[in-house]
């Protein structure tokens, strides 16, 4: 459809204002990076190949058979044994309790290769290449003491044996190419294997054994840029998850609720009368209902899910925009434009859709971006309560619940508060420049 | 001479760079205790002089050139501050709009105290007194009392009233008035006129009038200025230009407004628009619109050549002869109408009272009787016109005829139905056939869809079959016939001008082909020279189609000129029914005369008879005959005669004349 040429104006007024513009483009830019969040922090890598053979694990879901394991589950490809498997190293001889539990080998690539953001193109895995010089290091590293966590166990200090290879049957060593995602992690993602020696509440810079002053690694040389939660999960991983989360969750949001206000506050505009007496009586009943008692009666009644989180705001989401639209509905009715249609003999859904409608989107377009910050709002707040989406799933107020739990974790809150602060007050700039830029008695 | 403007130019910078030439080098003179009058279309830069003389222009505003001497002193040089003391004091103002020219959170007497304090250095009981004294001398009624009222409790008149009496509150030597009756009704236009002209004689001070209306100026100025794009293109005395017009474009401007025993032809009109102030080209403006354009037009703007003592005119014409130049100006017959003896359109007894709603429960405590017991009957391929002040019923009659508002009752008989008592898809049917176009040319067109879905949007409705090339085609028919051009289907209607947009609330009426249409004022938002170009397309469309008008006006002249009956409306009843030709010739209800009366005439100079009193509010009508309050015969009645008697207890019956009826006491005595 051509563009209205008052839309144009609009569009180039809201270019004009720069605060607001800049933080669209950055905010926009986000929210397209993290879109694609399964591609930039994934446990499994984005591309292998073994043999000449080529997986492509992010996308296609493949038992460990494939590979030649045993197990018919996906393999943990970060785990040693995995490694082993794929590089025809044997791991016959493992005492771990757990399946996730592996050895460590020699030939672990020395912790420099897992440094920068790169898409891991020198992350190539060959046995053959393992030098003796790492090897002193690596072993360095694994002198301190490893600590496997379980999400369910509790954690039990188990000093690895390093050379537990040397038993190992070697097979024939097999040609294998992986290219690994910026982060090797997901949000649920708890690593069994640390060379940091920390796995939860692992730092991001080095600090001190509080026990017995010994210097504690960063926990950069397991590939957490930003340290890692109180259960061992990586915390970038998790703000990317979830700030996307946040973002289509608000979207979203403000979407469903801008539809139903526009519906519901359309019908009482439009006719007026009764309905509108009614409807407007029912609204503010609706509104005074306690949201967050609602949600803690319904978590007890249903399995929370992010979807029935999505429902349940949905109840009150919509009553601003109704508010809204059913006073400029009232308002566009009256005109002229409108009778006309009716004289021509149009039906009142048409009228509504066709003349009305289009006329009373002003308030819709500029509360959306405000829309939208309610909504992140909302989520963030009831995930800090414990009231939101069940864990392990990705939350930006759940990571600040633990940051408040963790004041001594900086690496939490920090990150998590900038994050959660930047969002809102990009948005709120969008809006303020939306504003504006509809602003008639701001036009030049 | 009081006010001396050489040379003036307003510019204003629009952006993206551009330069709109608002006044372009105007000169002016007026005389103490003298009328000017500044003339013209809309968008000729009339207000924009005004607002330069006493320095109001916008921020984007400059003057490249000009002076001003108003009293011998060159106030254009004047600091701000002088200034302040000029404006309000020397020189005051009056607006078109009075509904927003005050402030509604200040009483009346706090905005008519504020000049007199800051220029007089009144204290707060002198300009009281004083303030009571302008109220009484402008005719408000029970000043003491009124004085304290806010703007929202006057009458639109009133607070036209209260603002001249704020205007003349420290006696001014000069008062502009822009349009200052435009937003009145033709009664209450009257009293502000006639008051406006008694002061001007009480005081002595000089008006500088803007109007585009030429009766106004015939009756009230001493000289006149036409202005056209930026220019004065004519100026001289009332005399000079009304015996002589000289500039093609007066001529026509007076040639578009509809005069008595023009009813038989086409209006001489001016075609085309008034140009946009950013495109100002080369040459005479005016030349893409005028009838006798030269080819010395095009390129070079004429010299002002002197005609007379006074009498002056910026026209190409006039180079070689200094004496009047006679024009041919032929009028073109129109078709005569196709008026049958059936009846299309049967009204009995239709009443549309609006309910009003009182207390928690919202039950009726009383109606508004906007339409009350109205019985017409509209003749195939005639015009009937409905004519009446505002708040008279009228819009609301044409709408219930419609049934565009659920409280008619009553019955219309169309085609042998009666259209108030059809269901909804049969309604939907006889909608085709009865429709309607708005007076509001902005209001009236969706501002978010292109002409082409606003035109075609009946026939998706009625014609929803209908393959696409089709309707396209007859989109593009119907927008050739009410003469636009086809390219403007893809357009929005914030592209054109008043005139065009109302050709395209034409054109959606008439792509269905309707038999009868309501025209609700359609050209009183409009300039003459447009409303002259509307009411020949109405004129040449209901020929052609064989169309039965509803014409709902308050301009009389209009009524004139295009109607075969009139109904006069007062209060939602129907006073006086008379075909057009008996009815201004003979008018016999008292209201019909006093609206007469109170148009300003473009022929001989009369003083105003003003009626008295404003519109009663039709929630709360006077008892017995509505208009007895404001009648000059009730008036003129004694004390406790039986006529005066009649006229309070009871409504007038229907008294039958020679073409219709006049409901009157009076008639029956």
């Amino acid at each position: 459809m051509k563009l209205d040429s008052d839309l144009n104006i609009k569009l180039v007024k809201f270019k004009a204002d720069r605060r607001a513009w800049f933080s669209f483009l950055f905010l926009f830019s986000l929210f397209a990076i993290t879109l694609p969040a399964e591609i930039l922090c994934n446990v499994r890598p984005l591309v292998m190949s073994v043999d000449g053979k080529w997986y492509f694990p992010v996308f296609v879901e493949y038992s460990e058979k494939e590979f030649g394991g045993s197990a018919e589950a996906e393999p943990d490809y970060q785990s040693q044994s995995f490694r082993n498997l794929i590089e025809g190293v044997s791991a016959a001889n493992k005492n771990s309790p757990s399946v996730d539990l592996s050895d460590f080998e020699n030939e672990e690539p020395a912790p420099e290769d897992s440094f920068g953001f790169g898409l891991g193109l020198g992350d190539f895995e060959d046995t053959e290449t393992a030098s003796p010089k790492r090897e002193v290091e690596t072993k360095i590293v694994f002198s301190l003491t490893l600590e496997d966590f379980n999400e369910e166990d509790a954690p039990i200090a188990k000093p690895e044996n390093s050379a537990s290879q040397s038993t190992a049957v070697q097979r024939q060593p097999r040609d294998v190419w992986i290219l690994w995602p910026p982060v090797r992690f997901d949000y649920k993602y708890i690593s069994t294997e640390s060379r940091s020696g920390r796995e939860v509440l692992a730092s991001p810079f080095e600090t001190r054994s509080k026990i017995d002053n010994r210097v504690i690694v960063s926990s950069r040389v397991d590939g957490h840029y930003l340290g890692t939660d109180d259960r061992g999960r990586d915390v970038l991983a998790r703000l990317i998850y979830g700030f996307r989360i946040s973002m289509i969750f608000g979207i979203s949001l403000a979407i469903s609720g801008t539809l139903v206000g526009c519906l519901l506050g359309g019908v009482q505009g439009y006719f007026g009368g009764w309905i509108d007496l009614i409807g407007q009586r029912i609204t503010e009943i609706w509104g005074s209902m306690p949201r967050l008692f609602i949600l803690i009666i319904i978590s007890s009644l249903l399995t929370r899910s992010v979807v029935v989180l999505f429902l349940v705001l949905n109840l009150t989401a919509w009553m601003g925009i109704a508010a809204y639209i059913r006073a400029e509905f009232l308002k566009v009715r009256n005109l002229e434009f409108v009778k006309a249609a009716r004289a021509m003999g149009a039906s009142d859904f048409k009228i509504m859709r066709r003349h009305i409608l289009p006329n009373s989107l002003t308030p819709v377009i500029t509360f959306f971006p405000f829309e939208v910050t309610a909504g992140i709002l909302a989520l963030v707040s009831l995930d800090f309560l414990n009231l939101g989406v069940p864990s392990p799933a990705p939350s930006i107020g759940e990571l600040l619940a633990q940051g408040k739990a963790n004041l001594q974790a900086t690496w939490i809150i920090l990150p998590t508060f900038a994050v959660l602060t930047a969002t809102l007050t990009l948005l709120t700039f969008v809006g303020e420049g939306i504003r504006n830029a509809f602003d008639p008695r701001k036009a030049s | 001479m009081l006010l001396n403007v050489e040379d003036l130019r307003t510019y204003f910078r629009v952006p993206p760079n551009q330069t709109a030439k608002a006044v372009d080098g105007i000169s002016l003179e007026l005389e103490l205790g003298k009328t000017l009058a500044l003339v013209g279309e809309s968008g000729c830069g009339k207000t924009q002089t005004a607002f330069s003389i006493i320095r109001l222009i916008a921020d984007n505003g400059y003057h490249p050139s000009g002076k001003i001497r108003f009293g011998g002193q060159d106030i254009s040089a004047l600091p701000e501050e002088e200034m302040q003391a000029v404006r309000g004091n020397d020189i005051s103002m009056i607006f078109q709009e009075p509904m927003t020219s005050l402030n509604p959170l200040y009483r009346v007497s706090s905005q008519l105290e504020e000049p007199l304090r800051i220029h007089r250095q009144m204290t707060k009981g002198e300009a009281r007194q004083r303030a009571m004294e302008l109220l009484d001398r402008v005719g408000i009624p029970d000043p003491e009392k009124r004085i304290d009222d806010f703007p929202h409790q006057l009458s639109g008149g009133m607070k036209q009233r209260a603002m001249i009496a704020m205007a003349l509150a420290c006696e001014p030597k000069l008062l502009i008035a822009d349009e200052p009756t435009t937003a009145l009704d033709m009664t209450i236009q009257a009293q502000v006129l006639k008051l406006m002209a008694d002061l001007q004689k009480q005081t002595g001070m000089s008006i500088l009038l803007i109007t585009h209306d030429l009766g106004i100026v015939n009756q009230m100025a001493d000289r006149i200025a036409v202005m056209y794009a930026g220019k004065i293109v004519e100026t001289g005395t009332r005399e000079q230009i009304f015996n002589n017009m000289a500039h093609p474009y007066t001529r026509r401007l007076f040639a578009s407004i509809p005069k008595p025993g023009q009813s038989q032809f086409y209006l001489n009109t001016i075609p085309g628009i008034v140009p946009s102030a950013t495109e100002y080209g080369e040459g005479c403006l005016f030349s893409d619109r005028c009838h006798w354009v030269m080819d010395v037009c095009r390129t070079r703007d004429s010299q002002m050549h002197a005609l007379d003592e006074g009498h002056k005119t910026a026209c190409h014409l006039y180079e070689t002869q200094k004496t009047h130049v006679s024009l041919n100006e032929p009028l073109v017959p129109a078709p005569q109408k196709k008026i049958s003896e059936d009846i299309l359109i049967n009204i009995k007894s239709l009443k549309t009272h609006f309910p009003i709603y009182k207390g928690v429960l919202k039950r009726v405590s009383n109606y508004i009787k906007a339409v009350d017991d109205v019985d017409l009957e509209i003749k195939s391929g005639s015009t009937l016109a409905l004519v009446g002040e505002s708040g008279c019923g009228k819009t609301t009659l044409g709408e219930s005829i419609l049934r565009l508002n659920r409280e008619a009752s009553g019955e219309v008989i169309f085609r042998g139905q009666d259209v108030l008592k059809l269901k909804t898809a049969q309604l939907k049917a006889m909608r085709r056939h009865l429709q309607i176009v708005f007076q509001d040319p902005f209001g009236s067109l969706s501002p978010r869809m292109t002409v082409g879905q606003i035109v075609g949007e009946g026939l998706e409705v009625h014609h929803p079959k209908m393959e696409a090339h089709e309707r396209e085609e007859k989109i593009q028919k119907v927008l050739k016939e009410v003469g636009l051009p086809p390219s403007t289907t893809n357009r929005y209607p914030h592209e054109f001008s008043g005139g065009q947009r109302q050709r395209i609330s034409i054109a959606r009426v008439l792509i269905l082909e309707p038999e009868f249409i309501v025209l609700d004022e359609p050209t009183s938002a409009l300039d003459v020279s447009v409303q002259a170009q509307i009411l020949n397309l109405l004129r040449a469309l209901q020929y052609k189609r064989n169309l039965t008008y509803l014409f709902i006006t308050h301009n009389l002249s209009v009524v004139e000129y295009l109607a075969d009956e009139a109904a006069i409306m007062y209060l939602g009843r129907v006073v006086e029914y008379a075909s057009v030709k008996e009815l201004f010739v003979n008018p016999r209800h008292p209201y019909t005369q006093n609206l007469l009366a109170s148009v300003p005439d473009l022929g001989e100079r009369k003083p105003f008879e003003a009626m008295v009193g404003d519109v009663p509010s039709p929630l709360d009508p006077p008892s017995g005959c509505y208009f007895h309050p404001r009648c000059p015969i009730f008036l003129a009645e004694q004390e406790g005669s039986p006529l005066r008697k009649k006229c309070l207890t009871l409504y007038p019956e229907k008294v039958p004349s020679q073409t219709g009826f006049a409901a009157c006491h009076a008639l029956n005595a």
